[in-house]
């Protein structure tokens, strides 16, 4: 039974959470929740999200399941933030989908920082969300994640041209994805596509070098400003490593384009 | 009897009133028969079948489609009505006058001056005949083909339409309401119908005999016209099976703004009737409709699209039916001919000329054997899905012929419509009631693979017509549908009067899978101000909670209505609706 079901049953058979769930501050904070003052229901949610006990997370999934005006369900799942538990993503499920925007982007930012196998597919079908604050969101839990399925729905992004995905995909690349990225230059804006290939040469743990060189040769082939600029990140980034070969192509793709 | 005695002995039984006297009889069965017998006595002369073409640089061209090519061109720099044709001539309004031309070869042979008369309508056989508007007052007028002089002159108390001439006798249109016949030779009036079941709009001169009518059908004239009544003549209607299009039977004889080549020539029926045993029909069973670019051969009896052609960019600026064949003429001087059985491209021919009229004079005329036409089905989804946005009701008519049509493969044009970007709302509203109503089990894959199409910014896709596939399912009683209607109803780019449609969906299906995504949704947003307004989806998920649910939905349903948070727009009813007597007994 979800915990959405069995609240509701609780609720309508007449038990009271203040004795069945919570005691104490909970169960006060609980009954201000409930009231009709909405001011005072989300104080009660802030001061709920400052107690760490168990009967309190339970109190606000409680809550968010059975429904509650929006303002207190964003305080609510604000709480959740620095709660990274699994027993939360059900519920978090749910609420990635309100018609609310702001309350599917806490849900997605609530989502991220739970370790648990649910939650990739959440965050990547929110890529697909039509806010681009939800969209960016999730595409920043993916990156933290360094989430592998993501890789082709960010390219999608990329595509689009939004600009929550060359973080996102920076973080997610793959060797072979320099290649792909490529045949991207003239089709979305040169200063998304240097972002995203400049953000993977920033990554310690992207390559080998041959692979690397193979980025920098892509970047340099996308015209602009911000693909210099990328290109110059990179020759300070490596300065201990003079003779790296990624970092010798890229000065000389520098000084080709005028700027070394 | 001659018809000089004939002629003789009416006129003497009525010479103390002057034509249109209201004191003369109407619906006189003898007077109309031996009125038809006279225009049915000679038979139409044979002549070259003749499209009378009216150009953009004002000329007029006779075009022998036979031969395809222009017989002659003469400039007509002043025509501003349709041209009518008679046995030797031509005739038209042009400034001020009415202007003959021999038909052989255009030149011109004399003008009649209107002196400020309203024009309304132009006949010709052997004579030309003129029906006018005059401030003092409305008159006939029979003029001499080759000089113009007034043969006879006839006024009018009551207003006069624009007539046709057949056989001699002249039928004109009178004050909206009956058929004067007039001997062409004398104007002594023959006989009079008088319709008590329609307003008489028209005239036309026929091979099968003179027809008048309104936008309700046709008559043929007949001994049975004396009845005045449609059961009692020789009536037929033919029911177009859409209300999408306003069309006639015929121009209005007595709307001025009709008298010239417009918009009119473009929008109306074609037809030809025959008698039968019970008094007329339609030849074949067929009427026709054109629209703009588009005919229709439909079963005049049922509304039935047999066939539908739609001729490629360019508008048709007229249409005539021969007899044999649907012939029209486009813009960019194109002329073709179709099957009137099937719709079949049969002929055509370029004129080479920019078009803005055309008159056909071709009775009985058809091009050889047509080839094979399109299907139906086919050119009506293409009519559907044609750029051109001036024709919306066209596409109506076309997704109401189409409805009626069963199968698979019409169902999927249908949803085609519906899910189509850029459709104008009136066709695709259309498309979705048929769809609703058409109750295709056989589509369900292609329904289900609709609404498991959800809103994904990745792909540039939009949730389309969730309401209306909402309401397909549940017309299909489709419990399979159940968890694609729940995914819907809980995705927040579905339109808000969407949700309603899917709440009652899945209520209506019913089953264990509409229970979770009901209640989800309603815990979701019984507190969400954004349904407070109209909360109809709510109040539906609740109600249908308690409709499909157990004792679980029971306790939900009464958490929500009395939980002081609920919106009181969606507690209210919920209260009332439990309280009622035969939710408790239900309980």
């Amino acid at each position: 039974m979800t915990r959405r079901v069995a609240v509701a049953l609780m609720l309508c058979g007449g038990a009271a959470i203040d004795s069945a769930r919570a005691d104490g501050d909970v169960a006060a904070l609980v009954r201000d929740l409930r009231g009709v003052d909405v001011g005072v229901a989300v104080d009660a949610a802030h001061r709920l999200g400052e107690d760490a006990s168990p009967r309190a997370l339970d109190a606000i999934l409680d809550e968010l399941s059975i429904g509650a005006p929006p303002r207190v369900q964003a305080a609510l799942l604000a709480d959740l933030a620095t709660r990274p538990d699994p027993r939360a993503v059900p519920v978090l499920a749910l609420y990635a989908h309100n018609r609310s925007p702001e309350l599917r982007k806490k849900a997605i930012v609530d989502l991220s920082t739970i370790a648990d196998p649910r939650v990739a597919p959440l965050l990547v079908a929110a890529l697909s969300d039509d806010v681009h604050d939800v969209r960016a969101a999730a595409a920043r839990g993916l990156a933290k994640r360094k989430e592998a399925s993501a890789l082709e729905p960010l390219v999608r992004l990329l595509e689009r041209a939004d600009n929550a995905a060359p973080d996102a995909l920076a973080a997610v690349a793959t060797p072979d994805i320099a290649r792909r990225l490529a045949e991207l230059i003239n089709h979305v804006p040169d200063a998304l596509l240097a972002q995203t290939l400049g953000g993977m040469l920033h990554r310690a743990d992207f390559g080998p070098d041959p692979i690397r060189v193979d980025v920098v040769e892509t970047l340099a082939k996308i015209p602009g400003a911000d693909a210099t600029a990328e290109l110059k990140d990179y020759v300070t980034l490596t300065a201990a490593a003079q003779s790296l070969p990624s970092r010798v192509a890229a000065m000389k793709r520098l000084k080709d384009r005028g700027g070394g | 009897m001659s018809r000089a005695l004939v002629v003789a002995t009416l006129a003497l039984a009525a010479c103390a009133e002057p034509p249109f006297s209201p004191h003369l009889p109407d619906n006189v069965v003898l007077d109309i028969a031996r009125a038809r017998d006279i225009a049915s006595a000679s038979a139409a002369p044979a002549r070259p079948a003749t499209a009378w073409l009216v150009t953009a640089d004002k000329h007029v061209v006779a075009w022998d489609l036979a031969a395809g090519s222009a017989r002659w061109s003469v400039e007509a720099a002043d025509l501003s009505s349709r041209i009518a044709t008679g046995r030797e001539v031509i005739a038209y309004r042009g400034t001020d006058a009415v202007v003959v031309r021999a038909r052989v070869d255009g030149s011109e042979r004399c003008r009649l001056p209107l002196g400020g008369a309203r024009l309304v309508g132009v006949a010709a056989d052997d004579r030309v005949y003129v029906t006018l508007a005059e401030s003092a007052g409305n008159a006939v007028l029979a003029i001499d083909a080759a000089t113009c002089a007034v043969l006879w002159r006839d006024a009018a108390p009551g207003s006069v339409g624009a007539p046709a001439a057949r056989g001699g006798v002249l039928a004109v249109p009178y004050r909206h309401q009956a058929v004067v016949l007039l001997d062409g030779a004398t104007g002594l009036e023959l006989a009079r119908v008088r319709s008590t079941d329609d307003d008489v709009l028209f005239v036309r001169s026929t091979p099968e005999g003179l027809v008048y009518g309104s936008n309700g059908g046709v008559y043929l004239l007949d001994e049975k016209s004396a009845s005045g009544t449609r059961a009692g003549s020789a009536h037929a209607s033919a029911r177009l099976g859409s209300q999408a299009i306003k069309t006639f039977y015929a121009w209005d004889a007595y709307q001025p703004s009709q008298v010239g080549y417009t918009a009119f020539d473009r929008n109306r029926l074609l037809w030809r009737v025959e008698k039968t045993a019970s008094g007329i029909g339609f030849v074949n069973g067929l009427a026709y409709l054109h629209n703009f670019r588009f005919l229709f051969g439909f079963e005049a009896s049922t509304g039935a699209v047999r066939w539908a052609y739609a001729h490629p960019r360019i508008d048709l600026v007229g249409s005539d039916d021969t007899g044999g064949a649907i012939v029209f003429a486009a813009v960019d001087g194109e002329l073709g001919a179709l099957d009137a059985r099937t719709g079949a491209r049969a002929w055509q021919q370029q004129s080479g000329l920019k078009l803005t009229g055309v008159t056909f004079d071709a009775d009985g005329w058809a091009p050889p054997a047509a080839g094979e036409a399109r299907p139906v089905d086919e050119t009506l989804a293409a009519i559907i899905a044609d750029p051109d946005s001036r024709f919306t009701a066209v596409k109506v008519f076309s997704v109401d012929a189409l409805a009626r049509k069963p199968g698979p493969a019409v169902t999927a044009t249908l949803l085609a419509i519906l899910l189509k970007p850029g459709v104008a709302p009136s066709v695709s509203a259309r498309a979705a009631t048929a769809l609703v109503a058409r109750k295709d089990r056989a589509s369900l894959d292609s329904f289900h693979a609709a609404l498991a199409r959800h809103a994904d910014f990745l792909v540039d896709e939009q949730p389309r017509a969730i309401d209306v596939l909402a309401r397909v399912v549940a017309a299909l009683d489709d419990r399979t549908a159940a968890p694609l209607l729940g995914a819907q109803l809980l995705d927040f780019a579905v339109p808000l009067p969407a949700l309603k449609d899917l709440a009652r969906a899945l209520v209506t299906i019913g089953g264990k899978e509409s229970i979770a995504p009901l209640r989800d949704f309603l815990l979701a947003y019984r507190c969400d101000p954004a349904f407070a307004a109209d909360p109809t989806a709510l109040v539906v998920a609740a109600e249908g909670l308690l409709k499909v649910g157990g004792a679980a939905e029971l306790r939900l349903v009464k958490f929500v209505a009395e939980e002081p948070r609920s919106l009181p727009a969606l507690a209210q009813p919920l209260r009332a609706h439990l309280a009622a007597p035969s939710t408790a007994m239900a309980r």
